[in-house]
């Protein structure tokens, strides 16, 4: 079908001569009617020859012309310049277009908008890209990756171990990158409808902020996915704590001699419990995840890549599960139907079942068994955040059931796993309850096992006598820490204890933090309160609590707070 | 701005610093469900740093015509000059944030951000 009517009408000057250029070359190329080639050709600056230009538009062309007009509306241009013009064949070229043909009577209700626009409000930043680019230009994400790296640094990122500053940073943002376009072009595919094209539905990843990650609507139907890089590195050192537990236990059943077949499973097993209790005292004294570098073989490193690959679409998937159910707070009120279970609760595990869905479907083409490998991938994901929340938590909000519970539901809704998979989950799960109990120091031989094996290690800038202080201050009976404490303490620091150790935790709180509303959302149940913020607050009291051991007070009065908060992690 | 929006605002005037941070980091990072709890000290964190990295372009936006015109006007009002900060960082950092930031920048004093040496 073709049109006879102008349908220059509220076009400018510059993309009136492009519309021109793309006659003239249809004319050039002996077509009978101008198309989306010679648009593009016509916006590329080529210079077509002279000619009679044709006057007939392609129903692909007008297509065009008329999401130009769309553009410059939203962009509230008073008329279609060059870049509405690109803009509308950027967006044609990545999804199936049913729009509407352009027609005479459309051009005019522009130029009627253009001239009720008229001044009143200003043109918006970036308008040709979609909110969700803007917010992310506004958080300081990268637009590109610009950074170099090369394959090594790749490969040390992924096996936990340090690069140069910026390039972790470049290689974690390119990872939550690739598996956005992954996830989002498969279920563009999927769901033409949904619109999730590249440039509408963006995932990146924060270089600071949560260790978890979060989905953000814009009003034009654009989202963006943040991902934290702290969550990326907590899943990569997973994978890689995983890949070497299959690997090493597996090694340890070929051996011939039975008590060397269960020395060599003991050690592997302890191993992965050590570098558990490491990665939970690290980020609950420093903050952050310490780096616990793998040197798995190469193909390991591959296999515990793409796991760590899938974990993250997993995640991924999970935030557009919550996007696509219209999740949009987190109610902590009992669900109606569930009774014990919070109406946010059960959002998490819809999100999670969703994702689930994605991820098989989305690996059928590759695998004999998708479900099982997009199992693993939820296993993965969620056993990352399940150590980072017992080693960050002094209390958790009723926004989400605890990772593991996740899980379970996860499992018990799948079909039933090999022998192998099943040995392998449950010797991780074993590996992580036994380092997540703080009730009982890690006998010191398993951290020296830790440096018996570059294939699971530590950072070599933690010392023994480093990890072991840790571990003592988070292991030591509380009363007896209390009582050391109580040794070095001030008259306020002895008031501090015994309130605490009495359960006033507003009162304790009223002698350390000084700002009401801090104190406030301190002890509203609802929130999250993580175990460092309760440290700093101590450490930080305006008044003087103790004379020395600074750290050891401060770890006292933490844990005597986060007893009362019932973590288990700080249980003990 | 509508009447809730104002009205927000208004009230964000009276917020502690920690609370306006964490205002600033609900629009900045969202405030809906995610893969695992929020972490809010963490989110405060961030707020902070970007507010932190942000000081140049701060300066380029709010140091010119809005300093002059706050310094021209006789008398502080924290509202209506935080409206008029507000406006002049509105059209790049968008409607909610502006309003966050403009109330921390005068908070926190428009002379150290302008007249400090650079």
């Amino acid at each position: 079908m073709m049109v006879t009517s102008d349908p220059f009408l509220g076009f400018g000057k510059d993309a009136r001569t492009i519309l021109l250029r793309a006659a003239l070359w249809a004319q050039a190329e002996g077509v009978n009617a101008i198309d989306v080639a010679q648009l593009r050709r016509a916006l590329d600056d080529d210079q077509p020859p002279d000619g009679l230009p044709i006057q007939f538009w392609t129903r692909e062309a007008k297509r065009i012309l008329d999401a130009s007009l769309r553009e410059s509306l939203r962009c509230r241009a008073t008329q279609v310049s060059n870049s509405d013009l690109r803009a509308a064949l950027k967006l044609d070229a990545e999804r199936p277009n049913t729009m509407p043909s352009i027609s005479a009577e459309k051009a005019a209700q522009h130029t009627v908008a253009k001239a009720q626009i008229g001044n009143v409000q200003s043109k918006p930043a970036n308008c040709h890209e979609s909110l969700a680019q803007q917010h992310l230009t506004l958080l300081g994400v990268p637009s590109s990756i610009d950074q170099a790296y090369t394959e090594g640094d790749a490969l040390r990122v992924l096996q936990g171990r340090e690069v140069a500053p910026g390039v972790a940073d470049t290689l974690h943002l390119k990872l939550g990158w690739l598996v956005g376009i992954q996830v989002v072009g498969f279920i563009n595919n999927k769901a033409p409808k949904l619109r999730w094209t590249s440039n509408r539905v963006l995932v990146r990843t924060l270089s600071e902020g949560e260790s978890s990650a979060r989905p953000l609507s814009f009003p034009d139907g654009s989202h963006a996915i943040l991902l934290g890089q702290s969550l990326q590195e907590s899943i990569i050192c997973t994978a890689n704590v995983i890949e070497y537990l299959d690997v090493a236990s597996g090694l340890a059943r070929l051996s011939v001699r039975r008590r060397k077949q269960e020395r060599l499973g003991f050690e592997a097993s302890s191993r992965v419990t050590a570098v558990l209790r490491y990665l939970l005292l690290g980020q609950r004294m420093t903050g952050r995840l310490p780096p616990a570098p793998a040197r798995l073989d190469r193909q390991s490193t591959e296999i515990a890549g793409k796991m760590a690959a899938g974990a993250a679409m997993f995640v991924v998937a999970h935030e557009l599960g919550h996007i696509t159910h219209g999740h949009t707070m987190t109610p902590t009120t009992p669900h109606a139907e569930t009774g014990k279970m919070t109406t946010s609760e059960l959002q998490e595990l819809q999100a999670d079942n969703w994702a689930l869905g994605v991820l098989t479907q989305m690996m059928a083409p590759d695998e004999p068994e998708p479900e099982s490998m997009a199992l693993w991938c939820a296993f993965i994901g969620l056993f990352a955040t399940y150590i980072t929340e017992q080693a960050i938590y002094a209390r958790r909000s009723g926004t989400h059931p605890e990772a593991w519970a996740r899980w379970a539901v996860l499992e018990r809704t799948s079909k039933e796993c090999d022998e192998r998979t099943q040995r392998l989950r449950a010797a991780f799960m074993a590996n992580t309850a036994g380092a997540i109990k703080l009730d009982e120091e890690l006998p010191t031989e398993l951290w020296q096992l830790l440096r018996k094996d570059e294939a699971l290690t530590i950072s070599p800038s933690a010392t023994n006598d480093t990890i072991m202080g840790w571990d003592r201050l988070q292991a030591t009976p509380l009363d007896e820490l209390v009582a050391t404490a109580r040794q070095a303490a001030t008259r306020d620091g002895e008031e501090l204890l015994n309130l605490l150790e009495n359960g006033d935790l507003q009162g304790a709180l009223g002698l350390v933090v000084p700002s009401e509303k801090r104190r406030a959302r301190m002890l509203d149940e609802t929130l999250t309160l993580e175990f460092s913020t309760l440290r700093q607050a101590i450490a930080n009291a305006p008044t003087t609590l103790v004379s020395r051991k600074q750290e050891l007070f401060s770890v006292a009065g933490a844990r005597l707070a986060a007893r009362m908060l019932g973590n288990q992690a700080n249980r003990g | 701005m509508d009447s809730g929006a104002r009205q927000s605002f208004r009230d964000s005037i009276f917020w502690d610093d920690e609370t306006l941070l964490e205002a600033l980091a609900d629009s900045l990072l969202g405030t809906g469900p995610g893969f695992g709890p929020p972490d809010i000290d963490r989110r405060i964190d961030f707020a902070q740093a970007w507010l932190k990295q942000r000081t140049t372009e701060l300066r380029k936006e709010l140091c010119g015509e809005v300093w002059s015109q706050l310094k021209h006007r006789g008398g502080f009002d924290l509202l209506s000059d935080s409206a008029i900060v507000a406006d002049a960082l509105a059209a790049v950092h968008g409607r909610p944030t502006a309003n966050i930031v403009a109330v921390i920048m005068l908070r926190r004093g428009l002379v150290s951000l302008c007249e400090a040496d650079t």
